[in-house]
This record gives structure tokens, sequence and C-alpha cells, in this order.
């Protein structure tokens, strides 16, 4: 199911545990031709990713290693990769908790699909100004 | 007796606030798991919508999305109703307790 980047493409990766909610983002962000690389767990997405530039749509409330978690491993790791978190609506403590330690934005769920577009296109201009300075 | 009776009522207000804290994290569970297939109808729709838009759509992914739409909103529907037999089942228990 993971499609993998190569290293010269920039990829939108999505960790999310609900297969409707990926499939549907999948689809979403492929009709405005943006390449996706859905995942089903933080673990799984630590599994593959290698430090590529992109972005990273996270879902905040996961079970095992919740997004908050992932970010922090991130961060430990010192990765650039701009994280968008996807919250519910009880969730908005943990955003605030996420902002803090660094994500590049956040949105609640549902959302408007332009909001979430405009998101990612924005992480990867400043993915792009990270790696270029 | 008064004293056994104030325990009685003092256990019985105890495990009323604990059914109640239980019932509220059950509600909140299920409203996260309702906002699930919400999310997903609200992505495949306006992927669709987007799609539409274009002279070059492929209506067989248009197709499939619409059917993605209505397996989510069947979800949906079904979440619906356990929030609806939890809250008859809380009913029934505060009539039981009048």
């Amino acid at each position: 199911m993971t499609a993998h980047p190569g290293n010269n493409q920039r990829w939108c990766y999505v960790v999310d545990d609900d297969a409707a909610v990926r499939d549907s983002l999948r689809f979403l962000l492929k009709s405005v031709g943006l390449p996706i690389s859905p995942h089903v767990s933080a673990q799984e997405f630590l599994a593959v990713y290698a430090g590529e530039p992109g972005c990273l749509v996270l879902d905040i409330c996961m079970p095992g290693m919740s997004g908050l978690e992932l970010q922090q491993r991130l961060n430990f790791e010192s990765a650039l990769i701009p994280v968008v978190f996807i919250t519910g609506h009880g969730d908005v403590p943990m955003a605030v908790e996420a902002m803090r330690h660094g994500a590049f934005d956040f949105l609640e769920k549902p959302f408007h699909d332009q909001d979430l577009i405009d998101r990612v296109r924005r992480a990867f201009e400043k993915m792009r100004g990270a790696a270029a300075g | 007796m008064q004293v056994e009776t104030a325990q009685l009522e003092s256990r019985r207000v105890r495990s009323d606030r604990v059914e109640h804290v239980r019932m509220g994290e059950m509600v909140t569970d299920i409203l996260h798991e309702l906002n699930q297939p919400l999310v997903a109808i609200a992505n495949y729709a306006q992927a669709s919508a987007r799609l539409l838009a274009t002279d070059s759509a492929d209506l067989t992914d248009v197709r499939a999305a619409l059917e993605q739409i209505s397996a989510q909103a069947i979800r949906a529907g079904r979440i619906v109703r356990r929030l609806r037999t939890l809250s008859h089942h809380r009913m029934v228990l505060t009539d039981g307790e009048q």
C-alpha cells in the first residue's frame, strides 16, 4: 500500500489510522496533482521515512504512537519536514501543544479542501526555503 | 439505621458520578469516531467537484468516490444508531432511579 518517494520528488506524507480518511485524503490531494504517500501509523511512517523533503499531514489522535509523539521524535532527530496536524473537535489543547513544539499549522476535522491544499503548498515552500538556506 | 441510610445514599451518589463520567467518555469516543466518516465524505465530495470542473475528469475516479461517499454515510448512520442506543440506555437507568 505504501508508495515511497524517490529523492527528487516532494511528497505529501499522510499518517492517519482511519482507512477512509487516508484514502479520501489521497483522492483529494491527487485531484490537485500533489503526490501522496499514505501511512497507517506513526511507526509505519518512521520505518520508511529517511528525511526526504515534503510535508507531513498528521492525525493527532492515534492508537499506539500519537501524532504528538511522532512530532517529538522527528524534532529529536532534527527532521526539517513541516507538519500540518489534523485534529478532532476535542483535540484543540493538543493542537496548541503541537504548535508550541513547532508544528507548521493545524486544521480541525472536517476541513475545507482549499484550506488543506493551501497549507500543504505553503509547507512545501517552507521546506524548499529551509533546504536552500 | 440513619447512619446506614446516609452511607447508602453517599455510595449511590458516588456510583452515579462514576456512571456519568464513564458515559461521558463513551460519548466522546463515539463522537470522535463519527467525525471520521464525515471527514472522508467531505474530502471525496470536494475532490470530485474539483475533478468535474476540469475537462479531463476521469469518471471512473468520480464514480469510485461516490461509492465511498455512500459507504461512509452508511458507516456514520451506524455510529449514530449506537449513540441513540446509549442515550436510550441512560434514560432507562435514570427512570429506574426515580
